[in-house]
């Protein structure tokens, strides 16, 4: 194999060779830079200028978008509520879905199909679970409300996301269900990458079974889920379909997360300027917070890129 | 020998508990939809439908364009699923197989515009 390459190599002619790595790299090259860079670069040079739909005057505007921003109670909420909503949904969805994977990590009868239905939820559209969830919660006819009373936790029906605390704890739940398929799939792959062997050489050490969950399976799985994890607060940062659908920011702004607050200003206050100064301290946050985790998991050993 | 058992029980149990959370909304939107509208918004909720019915299906075909709102789908997921695998193929093929200048810098370049992007 190696000869073969070698005099498929010494055939070609030196410019050639020298090039040919790069002619790869093209396409994604291109279309990285049409559909990704631009943008930014449109998004960033937008979040300077007025430019409302409303008003036919689009000019430079300096620092006005931000300045206006910081003034914007709203935005220190919903800056809040995304720190919120990316931390207690990305808890929850490590804690069950690890859980979950370990359940499944050993066979049963029935384990296809029982598969095929807890990790459904992975695969179905954000607006789709939003609806659902929407639905469960309704302060009339909603599935949650009738359990609640059922169990007599509640004397009458909760307008869950029609009040200030419990409409971005709604969508959470929602997330939370959205997020274990996702956790459990990654980390059941990593669990039965774990050789036999090394369990094996514990029993006969006599450790106990949580000795070796610390011992063995976690740090088999650590890379995994430190990746899976890097991956996924950014997802949630960016998720606005389901509090978009639940709750619509509302009420009264107090469920906003930024990706929900950019669409708001953006498509309600038909605000493109604001919305674009907004998605500029998105993005440097997403950056500070990537450039942080590289440096504190060393991802270059975790990983392989 | 006793503490095996304890943690197969627990295990059981956690998995039930998983079924009844992850399926209830699957299995809940699943009943709303075979039930006519006058049940859907009832109170007290009746969890299984009294008549079942496929109404609801049956607008859906009829009623709307689903054809078409089934045939962009198809169209959107396959040709993106399709472009996109043909060009990070090469673009792959070429990060992993040559060495060159510039190229860990593209890797990163690549890796951050993944993970910085709007999804």
């Amino acid at each position: 194999m190696k000869e073969l390459m070698e005099l498929l190599n010494s055939s070609k002619s030196g410019t050639k060779k020298r090039i040919e790595p790069y002619l790869y790299v093209l396409p994604a090259v291109i279309l990285v830079v049409v559909f990704i860079v631009i943008p930014i670069l449109f998004g960033i040079r937008t979040s300077f200028l007025h430019y409302k739909l409303n008003d036919i005057n689009i000019y430079f505007d300096g620092l006005e978008n931000y300045k206006n921003l910081f003034k914007d109670e709203v935005f220190y909420t919903a800056l809040k509520n995304s720190l919120w909503w990316v931390v207690s949904s990305l808890f929850f969805q490590v804690i069950f879905g690890v859980t979950l994977a370990l359940c499944l990590n050993k066979p049963f009868r029935g384990k296809g199909i029982y598969q095929a239905i807890v990790l459904a939820p992975w695969a179905v559209s954000g607006f789709l679970i939003g609806l659902i969830w929407k639905w469960l919660f309704n302060g009339q006819y909603g599935l949650i409300n009738d359990i609640l009373m059922k169990l007599h936790l509640i004397n009458e029906p909760v307008s869950f996301l029609a009040q200030e605390g419990t409409a971005l704890l709604s969508a959470v739940v929602a997330n939370i269900w959205y997020g274990i398929p996702f956790f459990a799939i990654m980390t059941l792959a990593a669990l039965q990458s774990i050789p036999e062997e090394l369990y094996e050489a514990a029993d006969i050490d006599g450790a106990g079974s949580l000795k070796k969950f610390f011992n063995v399976t976690l740090p088999y799985i650590k890379p995994t889920l430190l990746v899976t994890i890097l991956l996924r607060v950014i997802w949630i940062f960016n998720f606005a379909d389901l509090i978009y659908t639940i709750t619509n920011g509302g009420p009264a702004g107090s469920s906003e997360i930024l990706a929900t607050h950019v669409i708001s200003k953006a498509y309600t206050s038909l605000d493109f300027g604001q919305a674009s100064a907004i998605g500029v301290i998105f993005m440097i946050i997403l950056m500070v917070y990537v450039a942080f985790y590289l440096w504190f998991t060393k991802f270059e050993e975790a990983g392989d890129f | 020998m006793k503490k095996i058992n304890l943690l197969g029980v627990l295990r059981v149990v956690l998995l039930i508990v998983f079924f009844v959370f992850m399926f209830a909304p699957i299995l809940w939107m699943i009943l709303t939809s075979l039930k006519p509208v006058g049940e859907i918004v009832t109170f007290p909720l009746k969890y299984l439908p009294e008549k079942w019915t496929f109404a609801n299906y049956a607008k859906l075909f009829k009623g709307t364009d689903f054809g078409i709102y089934f045939k962009n789908s198809m169209i959107v997921s396959l040709s993106c699923a399709l472009f996109t695998s043909l060009v990070a193929i090469f673009a792959g093929y070429s990060l992993a197989r040559f060495k060159f200048r510039g190229k860990k810098l593209r890797c990163l370049f690549f890796w951050l515009l993944k993970w910085c992007q709007l999804w």
